[in-house]
């Protein structure tokens, strides 16, 4: 232990808190002794005190014989004798407490050093005990007098086997998981009973969710109680403990819930005798952690590593962020410090380290809820005879216990283990000497040994039977049995774990609207899905619909140069995505002069819809803007009615019904037929009222698109007008058109046609009469397929529906027909377009032929028009 | 369900050949689980670097390794402490990566004994508080104030929990209580 300390010569560095009781205890007792903090820290500790405590501090009631120092001048203070205020707990060492007037709690509350405790004793001990996490607790704790050696050395230790124990028994209140006490005689007991800082203090198990977790059980424990160490064994209490053990049936969880511990028993049955520590001569702490396969053979003893004063050391510096934890001996090991320094205390019988399942930690993020119930407690190793034990002369062994559950289902080995409670190889070792003697085995699973499908409940059922019967370790004395100690156990979570660990992960994924939880990758997969879908004009679907056509067949990128010039301090504002150009003058339409927009007019901008129907050109886009917001709206509800459920679709239907006919309304508004004619022709005019009427005839209803076609029919010399490399894919939308014609009849189709023929009606503002408009269409490819379409539906309808015609209407559908024979008779072979279907040519022509021209003029249009004999 | 147990083998942490992972999920999906008993590095957000074998882990990333070591670099050097089993609550980690010895031993880097790492990491941490804090004095005369907020939770980079300015604060504390 010299050479240990020497070694790394971080002992006297290290703060006052992480520093081994008993060694502080010696220290401070020493100091004491030279009058040091009296004189040196007297008057100012006690001031700081008094200003820390506020109103809880009351130092009359804290002893007899105490003084009020606060009360008299503070010169006086200087002079107050420590020893005088705390004269009864003066002995430093707890053996010489034989004074049993004193209760337990007068010793535990004094113990502080004057902090009157509010309700219970936790608020002292939050002050006296709880680690120095932010350079506070220090001045307090060296303002106290400091001979309380005896008495802090249990409770100060922040990992004191005795709370941990603590600790622990406040945990299994609250577990289903008995713990009995075993049976054999032991040669000393020890019940150490202070109140628990767990309850109050967030200390190294905070991570477990600290005092949110335990704190009610910790306000709840009944009063404090000292170290009680009966020399003499005390047979009737082992009878008690046997008699409690039997009528509490360890296995059967539900029996265990009883609001009283095994202490509480205890001290009913037991007046509290007081007895000596035993001074800490046998148990050299042999810390073995669990064998990692990279560590470094070590020649030395076998805490050398721990022998760490590097974690206290580094703290204050390494510690960054978060308020500097002790080290992470409490999970991992016990600080050896402690251990070296401590007497070794035999735990008290009953005290079986059975972390049962612990809450989840509080201070966790939450998710959106577990799947179901964690994985009930299991354990690891099915019970296996024979075990093989462990050898004594090597000291405990991380494999030596058996492997304990905690913190919500995961296994933990006996070294160390997680959750606080855990009792160290060498407390293990202790014990079990102490119990066993040393030939004892404890058990152990065969690593490599295949294991047994057991049901659950036999296993739980076998678990606390290991657990709890500590019998079952004398069973299994087979020496023979050596075991490999570099064999790590692996696979300490089960499957089932595995599974819950990630349900509950996926059950925090999943959603019942994609399209707005996970709205990138829903659309990105609908767009591609639709993409694969769609190769070629024919199938027309949704992803059409969500790119348009010139941006998908627009592959070159437009770059414009970034001027910078010479000398300026600006640069040349480009129009980009997030600074678009400003196209449209919005303010000079915006408020008519005198017109004010309606009251109840919400939008930004109002049309109006005089300066529209003049065909004002800028009310006209903005006209255009608002349908392009609503298709837009329109696009974007429709994705989100497919990303709900089948259920939920209903209503999303009814709104999409209504969005579309807004649209409908929207696209053709005016009053008389003629206005609204020409609004649409204005519209058609516009590039961007073209693009939109493409994006809507497909989602447009059957009749409004009938309608619609109608009204193309009618803004055909519009369209004509249209150069074709700015039609720019317009003529996508005759899918639709098609589409609509499909079973219309031929009735329609000549209502539709005759404004063509009839020049009365030709309302819009274009040169062409009916006959001269049809000249022009058989070269213009928009055109031509337009009229296409409808001929070649009357090619199909014309054998059933010709006879049902009226003689008005045979008049002007042959009128029109004849129109377009002419035209195409006149129109050079070169100019005539090419109507890019197969099956529309030879429609067309075939139905020319029905009507009495001369076959070879007919024979001649079928040439032009491009059918192949 | 015992199949991690009946293997019989004994895959962890670096010994055999990896366990086939056993995890039911989606598939292309990275997991944690996947990584279970194999020995890896975990680096925290205070800069620390820990190496252990997965043990256990739960859906917040929390992780139990065991066997772990606290490996501190300084420079091409490098000095071990040993942590035992631990827990590393999730939201500390930064990087989880699987970590090899021997790559480690090929990398030119070298063991040396904790105590010179140590003395060696303060000494570098107070090289760089010197230089920070020249850089900060720097600044200060030209106006400018660097802000340097120790306290605040961001991700602290690699080695840098030795701000200058919780370097001070504690050495106060540190020198105060001893």
């Amino acid at each position: 232990m010299q050479q240990d300390e020497s070694f790394f010569g971080f002992e006297t560095r290290l703060p006052r808190d992480m520093e081994p009781p008993s060694a502080r205890a010696s220290t401070e007792t020493l100091r004491e002794q030279q009058g040091l903090l009296g004189d040196a820290f007297g008057e100012l500790r006690l001031d700081e005190l008094e200003r820390r405590s506020g109103s809880s501090y009351n130092p009359r009631s804290s002893g007899a014989s105490v003084r009020d120092p606060w009360a008299s001048a503070s010169s006086e203070l200087n002079s107050i004798d420590n020893r005088e205020i705390f004269s009864d707990l003066h002995n430093p060492q707890p053996q010489q407490q034989s004074s049993s007037s004193y209760g337990v709690r007068d010793l535990g509350v004094r113990s502080i050093g004057g902090l009157e405790p509010v309700s219970s004793s936790s608020h002292a001990w939050q002050t006296a005990t709880s680690p120095n996490f932010f350079g506070e607790k220090g001045d307090v704790e060296d303002g106290i007098p400091v001979d309380l050696s005896g008495l802090m050395d249990d409770t100060d230790s922040f990992n004191s086997v005795h709370n941990r124990q603590e600790f622990f028994n406040e945990f299994t209140k609250q577990t289903y998981l008995p713990y009995t006490p075993r049976e054999e005689p032991m040669s000393m007991e020890t019940t150490s009973k202070e109140s628990s800082p767990w309850g109050s203090t967030a200390g190294p198990f905070s991570a477990f969710g600290g005092s949110g977790t335990w704190s009610t059980a910790a306000a709840d424990e009944p009063p404090t109680r000292q170290v009680s160490i009966d020399q003499k064994p005390e047979n009737s209490r082992e009878d008690i403990l046997s008699t409690i053990s039997r009528q509490v049936p360890s296995v059967v969880p539900n029996v265990v819930r009883t609001p009283m511990t095994l202490e509480e028993l205890e001290r009913e049955f037991m007046p509290a005798p007081v007895q000596p520590v035993v001074p800490s001569t046998q148990q050299t702490p042999h810390h073995d952690g669990v064998r990692s396969p990279f560590r470094q053979p070590t020649n030395g003893p076998a805490f050398h590593h721990f022998q760490s004063p590097v974690p206290q050391s580094m703290s204050p510096d390494r510690r960054g962020v978060p308020p500097p934890l002790p080290p992470p001996s409490p999970f991992g090991m016990m600080d050896p410090n402690n251990f070296r320094h401590q007497s070794p205390r035999p735990l008290p019988p009953g005290f079986i380290p059975i972390p049962g399942r612990m809450p989840l930690p509080g201070g966790m993020p939450g998710g959106r809820g577990f799947p179901g119930p964690p994985p009930p407690m299991r354990f690891p190793y099915p019970q296996q005879p024979p075990l093989r034990g462990f050898d004594p002369t090597r000291g405990p062994h991380p494999g030596q216990f058996m492997p304990i559950r905690a913190f919500n289902g995961m296994p933990i080995r006996g070294v160390g283990g997680l959750g606080g409670p855990m009792i160290p190889p060498q407390m293990l070792h202790h014990m079990q000497q102490q119990q066993m003697g040393p030939g004892f085995r404890g058990p152990r699973p065969l690593y490599g040994q295949p294991l047994r499908m057991l049901p659950p409940q036999q296993q739980r059922h076998m678990m606390s039977q290991v657990f709890v019967n500590q019998r079952y370790m004398h069973d299994n004395n087979n020496n023979d049995a050596d075991y490999d100690d570099d064999q790590e156990v692996a696979g300490w979570m089960t499957e089932r774990e595995k599974d819950w660990v990630i349900k509950v992960q996926q059950s925090q994924v999943r959603t019942d609207n994609p399209y707005m939880d996970d709205y990138y990758y829903y659309v990105r997969s609908l767009k591609k899905a639709t993409k694969d879908a769609s190769k070629g004009l024919d199938n027309f679907t949704e992803q059409d619909f969500i790119l348009p056509a010139r941006m998908a067949s627009d592959q070159k990128e437009e770059r414009f140069p970034a001027n910078n010039f010479e000398g300026s301090l600006g640069k040349v504002c480009i129009s980009s995505v997030f600074n678009p150009r400003k196209t449209v003058d919005v303010d000079a339409v915006n408020i008519a002069k005198n017109r004010a927009p309606p009251s109840n007019q919400k939008r930004r901008w109002f049309v109006d819809p005089l300066q529209k129907e003049k065909g004002h050109p800028k009310a006209l886009l903005l006209g255009i803007e608002d349908l392009y917001k609503l298709v837009l709206e329109l696009q974007d509800f429709s994705r989100e009615v497919a990303a709900l459920p089948e259920g939920q679709r209903e209503q999303g239907i009814e709104t999409r019904r209504n969005i579309i006919n807004l649209i409908f309304d929207r696209l053709i508004q005016g009053t008389t037929p003629d206005v609204r004619i020409r609004s649409f022709c204005d519209t058609v005019k516009i590039r961007k009222g073209r693009e939109l009427l493409r994006r809507v005839l497909p989602i447009l209803f059957k009749e409004q698109l009938i309608i619609l076609t109608g009204y193309c029919v009618r803004a055909l010399p519009v369209l004509m007008d249209v150069p074709s490399d700015k039609l720019e894919g317009f003529d996508r939308c005759l899918v639709s058109v098609e589409g609509s014609l499909r079973d219309l009849p031929l009735k329609r189709l000549v209502e539709m046609l005759s404004p063509l023929i009839d020049t009365q009606h030709n309302l819009v503002n274009t040169a062409y009469t009916g006959q001269t408009l049809l000249s022009q269409a058989v070269k213009n490819q928009f055109a031509l397929h337009f009229l296409s379409i409808f001929l070649a539906r009357a090619e199909d309808c014309y054998d059933a529906e010709w006879s049902a015609l009226s003689d008005a209407e045979r008049e002007k559908w042959t009128l029109l027909v004849t129109y377009l024979f002419i035209s195409l008779t006149k129109a050079q072979a070169a100019d005539v377009a090419c109507c890019p279907s197969e099956a529309l040519r030879e429609a067309v022509s075939q139905h020319i032929a029905r009507f009495p021209f001369s076959p070879d003029a007919v024979a001649a249009c079928r040439a032009k028009l491009g059918v192949k004999e | 369900m015992f199949a991690m147990w009946n293997g019989g083998q004994n895959n962890g942490g670096m010994r055999g050949p990896p366990r086939p992972p056993n995890v039911n999920l989606p598939s292309g999906t990275a997991h944690l689980l996947y990584e279970l008993d194999k020995v890896l590095l975990f680096w925290l957000r205070d800069g620390r670097t820990f190496i252990g074998v997965l043990k256990s882990l739960d859906q917040f990333g929390n992780v139990v390794v065991s066997g772990t070591i606290e490996r501190i670099y300084v420079g091409a050097e490098f000095g071990d402490i040993e942590r035992g089993i631990c827990i590393l609550r999730g939201e500390n980690l930064v990087l989880v990566g699987e970590w090899d010895g021997e790559k480690e031993q090929q990398s030119g880097t070298q063991r040396r004994d904790i105590q010179y790492i140590l003395a060696r990491q303060m000494e570098e941490e107070e090289k760089k508080a010197k230089v920070k804090e020249g850089l900060q004095k720097a600044m200060r005369e030209r106006g400018l104030n660097i802000r340097d907020d120790p306290e605040d939770d961001l991700f602290v980079n690699g080695g840098g929990p030795f701000h200058a300015g919780i370097l001070g604060i504690r050495r106060e504390l540190w020198d105060h209580q001893t």
